[in-house]
């Protein structure tokens, strides 16, 4: 609770001015924009979400991939509220002790990256697909931080909600997309 | 001895200009009984006639000009105490004593007719067994007021169903302004500010603004001293659930070498621990208030003078278990039993909120021969509240931040009362108010910065024979509001083709929109001659302009997870209202109920969106799918009734029933959200008698019983809480100390602490409200 003096009060109301809709607006957290890039035999695809605004009208880019292939899939996530956006991608890195990202598809997908306690962060993947069609694939990134001083990102929480499903896990998902998948 | 003393003034009837004699008799207000020996001086400044009571109490000041004059009352046993009564009118007026001996003047005509609406007045005795509650909590068991709670220990009021947008908070007279479209909003008002609490039920827009729809509650301080001295005041209130203890501290004095000049300080500091439900801690649920305030006053016959300045901050976490922010973890923690265990502390972490509210007043009042009471009101008032969400460690600052800039001007003129021919006098008063407001908005896009000016004028005239009263009352109010949207905001606008009136610029555009709005009231007061009996009726017509949410919100909050949007379109709001107050009072028995009832043509309001297949609407952000909620107008009916009775007020057990009903729907039956469910009260109270110091010792035994709401809107994200029943014991004392007056209470709420969920709280779709508290108070009035 600051104490600001009356007068200095006055002052810095004045100097806002409710006209300035492209100020610093310094929107922190949001998560606008999830890129999906694929690095497979066909060269680099990608499969993106998108919600610039943040209003409820996203644009859906569906990946081509061949069938019964291996991918490496990098994972990016965006805040395209600010300009120019910011890369959430490297916070996610920095705190990978409390986030982990969870892949709900058919296809397999396995972690190739670890935080430094050894446990998975899912920035960089590898997703092999299955039979040609259309699946989806859901992107979680969920927040895991401390509880009461104990840790909430633990091992196996990938098999976890594989087995009982998200809503299994400990923490909030900071955000959950669905990309569709077109497997020929 | 007894603590208000009432003064019966019976008037001549004469019409002629200044020969009126005005009669009386003095009587302990308590005991009935007749008070010799009293000095009784009457009459306009100047011209003061002194007279004595004599063994029957009575008293005859002849030589007095029709009109208002002053009547002053004292007694070396009793307080003194002063009041306006009207020369033309027979009048029965009641003083109610401070400790300091100065007089907080209630003038009344019988069975509190003084409103054509229905109102109760907490007072300072009463507002002591209160501390410690913020004010939506001081104020609920007023029958027909409840409170909407939000995930974190704030709490709105709510009259007759109606809150936030639609019920005006009036702090020392100035309307508050704040973010109050929230529902987890709390007014930014210091419960130990206020010194006595009037809240209204009903349309009461012509006085106050024309958003005062659903009623009003008045926050008044304490009138500043009038005479040389130093009043000290001290509350300390103390906690169980949560262990909250609240300091408070207050001091008046006025030099002896500069009378008429005198100031005041106050402080009070509040600290609240993690609160529990009934099995469970709730996590990040602690707060922290902070209050100060000061205040200079300059008074002589004629001119009252005062600047005042308080501040409000406010630390409130948000409870751990509100994850609205993803709507598939809302839904599941819907239905799931909680595994999280969380330990109580004292810390607010993430989620939280932080408010900040600066009010200055400065208002002169003078008395003007022949013609009245003028008075100017100029007010700023300074609202910042950060909202922060739990964020990665990268994220430091709020989420959500507003401020809002509110800069009124208020003019009125209460006319002196004329005489209309041989036995009626006509009262009245004019006005005109101007506001300029800004809200500057930053943060994860929500509500657009704006700016508005509103400007306004009304009068008002009530027209008195003998006891009956008509009263008429208008106001015209011109809004002009232009909204500066973002960018993304009016991209977001015209996907949605939403029907505006934007201007596009460099960046983002302008909204501007131009409101007139009326309000007409007539109302009615009868009291029968032996005051057992009073009837009020009002009726009202009202048109409030759209707030800037309802036009423009778009977005997520915090705490409730739907993807709100507002409609650039809607138009005004227009409530025709009546209501009636009968009122009972006999010696076993005082009572009042009062039924309402009103048509509202486009009522707006927020409701899930349906499309045009019938199935509800969704939006799709990064976090999840949310449900649309919309704001829409639809014509709606609200109904009810509310009242109370005291069974044997005086005698050594007495009863007190209350009870509130209300209904809210639109014209197809559809019921609104939000509406307060059925509730009936009791407090069984022993009182003993008066020994040495020990004044009205009371102890209490409360039952509240709160039905289910069974009418509830569709799309709600769960059922109606079952209803409930809580118990509650109290008691409580006042001590009197010389000159000083301490009172001290304990108080056990939720005595069997029982589970329940409340359905007009945010926090009934994360957990079970607090459980079993036990309080203590003490409140100390020094007077040197």
């Amino acid at each position: 609770m600051r104490f600001v003096p009356l007068a200095l009060l006055l002052a810095v109301s004045a100097c806002d001015n409710v006209e300035d809709t492209d100020g610093d607006e310094n929107i922190e957290e949001v998560i606008t924009t999830i890129v999906l890039t694929f690095d497979g035999p066909e060269g680099l695809v990608e499969g993106s979400w998108a919600d610039p605004e943040n209003d409820g009208s996203p644009v859906i880019v569906s990946p081509e991939l061949t069938a019964n292939t291996e991918y490496q899939v990098s994972v990016e996530f965006l805040n395209e509220l600010e300009d120019p956006a910011e890369d959430i991608t490297e916070e996610i890195e920095d705190e990978a002790d409390e986030h982990q990202v969870f892949f709900a598809t058919d296809a397999t997908v396995t972690y190739n990256d670890q935080d430094d306690g050894g446990l998975p962060i899912g920035l960089d993947v590898t997703l092999t697909t299955g039979d040609a069609g259309t699946e989806d694939l859901t992107v979680i990134l969920r927040h895991l931080p401390e509880l009461d001083g104990a840790a909430q990102k633990v091992a196996g929480l990938a098999e976890q909600a594989e087995a009982d499903g998200i809503s299994s896990l400990p923490g909030d998902s900071d955000a959950m997309v669905t990309i569709p998948l077109t497997v020929q | 001895m007894s603590a208000a003393l009432l003064l019966l003034a019976l008037m001549s009837n004469a019409a002629a200009s200044c020969d009126l004699v005005v009669r009386g008799v003095v009587v302990d207000g308590d005991s009935g009984a007749p008070v010799a020996g009293a000095t009784v001086v009457v009459g306009p400044p100047g011209r003061l006639i002194s007279v004595v009571s004599d063994n029957e109490g009575h008293f005859e000041a002849p030589g007095q000009c029709s009109g208002f004059v002053r009547v002053a009352v004292s007694h070396p046993s009793f307080h003194a105490g002063a009041t306006a009564v009207d020369a033309a009118e027979d009048a029965v007026v009641q003083l109610f004593t401070h400790e300091d001996h100065e007089i907080v003047v209630t003038e009344e005509m019988p069975l509190g007719l003084q409103d054509t609406r229905a109102s109760v007045t907490l007072t300072e005795q009463e507002l002591d067994d209160k501390r410690g509650s913020d004010l939506a909590g001081t104020i609920e068991d007023i029958p027909g007021v409840t409170v909407i709670g939000g995930a974190s220990s704030t709490s709105k009021p709510v009259i007759r169903g109606q809150f936030g947008r639609r019920l005006l908070v009036l702090v020392d007279r100035v309307r508050h302004e704040g973010q109050k479209w929230g529902i987890d909003h709390a007014p930014e008002v210091d419960a130990f500010g206020a010194d006595e609490i009037t809240v209204i039920r009903g349309a009461a827009g012509v006085r106050y603004g024309a958003d005062a729809v659903g009623g009003v509650i008045l926050a008044d301080p304490l009138p500043m001293r009038e005479t040389p001295g130093v009043d000290a005041s001290v509350h300390t209130v103390a906690a169980a659930n949560g262990l909250r203890g609240s300091l408070a501290g207050r001091v008046d004095a006025m030099s002896a070498k500069v009378p008429g000049l005198a100031v005041r300080l106050s402080a009070n500091a509040t600290s609240a621990g993690d609160q529990s439900s009934p099995d469970r801690v709730l996590g990040n649920t602690a707060a922290r208030e902070l209050n100060l305030g000061a205040a200079i006053g300059y008074m002589s016959d004629t001119v009252h003078a005062r600047l005042s300045w308080d501040r409000f901050t406010a630390e409130n976490g948000v409870f751990y278990g509100v994850r609205a922010e993803n709507p598939a973890d809302f839904r599941d923690q819907l239905t799931a039993e909680p595994t999280v265990v969380y330990t109580a502390g004292r810390d607010i972490d993430r989620p939280r909120q932080s408010v900040t509210h600066d009010r200055i007043i400065g208002r002169v009042g003078v008395d003007v021969a022949q013609l009245g009471h003028f008075d100017v009101t100029a007010s700023y008032q300074h609202n910042h509240r950060t909202e922060e969400d739990i964020t990665r460690q990268a994220a430091s600052g709020p989420q959500y931040d507003f401020t809002l800039r509110t800069t009124a001007v208020d003019a009125s003129l209460h006319h002196s009362p004329m005489a209309v021919g041989l036995d009626a006098t006509l009262e009245g008063a004019v006005g005109v108010t101007g506001q300029l407001q800004e809200n500057l908005y930053r943060g994860v896009p929500l509500v657009p910065n704006y700016r508005s000016l509103n400007g306004g004028v009304y009068a008002w005239e009530r027209l008195w024979r003998r006891r009956a009263a008509v009263e008429l009352g208008a106001r015209l109010d011109r809004t002009s509001r232009t909204a500066f949207l973002t960018e993304s905001a009016i991209d977001g606008l015209d996907r949605r083709d939403a029907t505006s009136t934007c201007e596009r610029g460099d960046s983002g555009a302008r909204c501007a929109g131009d409101w007139t709005a009326g309000v007409v009231t007539l109302g009615g007061l009868w009291g029968t001659e032996d005051d057992v009996v009073g009837v009020k009726v009002d009726l009202s017509s009202g048109a409030r302009v759209p707030s800037i949410d309802e036009q423009f919100l778009g977005g997520t909050a915090p705490t409730f997870p739907a993807f709100a949007l507002g409609d650039p379109s809607l138009g005004v709001e227009t409530t025709y209202t009546a209501g009636g107050v009968v009122h009972l009072h006999t010696a076993d028995l005082h009572g009042e109920i009062a039924p309402f009832a009103s048509y509202v043509n486009d009522y707006i309001q927020f409701a899930p969106a349906v499309g045009a297949n019938g199935q509800p609407q969704f939006d799709v952000l990064s976090t999840g799918t949310f449900p649309r909620f919309t704001f829409g107008a639809v014509n709606a009916v609200w109904y009810g009734v509310d009242g109370h009775v005291t069974i044997a007020p005086d005698r050594l057990v007495s009863l007190d029933l209350r009870g509130s009903m209300v209904r809210g729907q639109d014209t197809a039956g559809q019921p609104l959200a939000f509406v307060p469910p059925d509730r009936a009260g009791a407090s069984l109270t022993a009182q003993g008698p008066d020994r040495g110091a020990v004044e009205s010792p009371y102890v209490a035994f409360d039952v509240d019983a709160v039905r289910e709401q069974n009418r509830v809107p569709l799309g709600d994200f769960s059922p109606a809480p079952d209803g409930y029943v809580l118990l509650g014991l109290r008691a409580g004392t006042q001590l009197r100390l010389g000159t000083h007056i301490a009172r001290v209470s304990a108080e056990i709420q939720n005595l069997g602490n029982v589970k329940y969920r409340n359905y007009t709280s945010l926090l009934r779709y994360y957990a079970d409200e607090p459980g079993r508290d036990a309080l203590v108070r003490a409140s100390l009035h020094m007077h040197f």
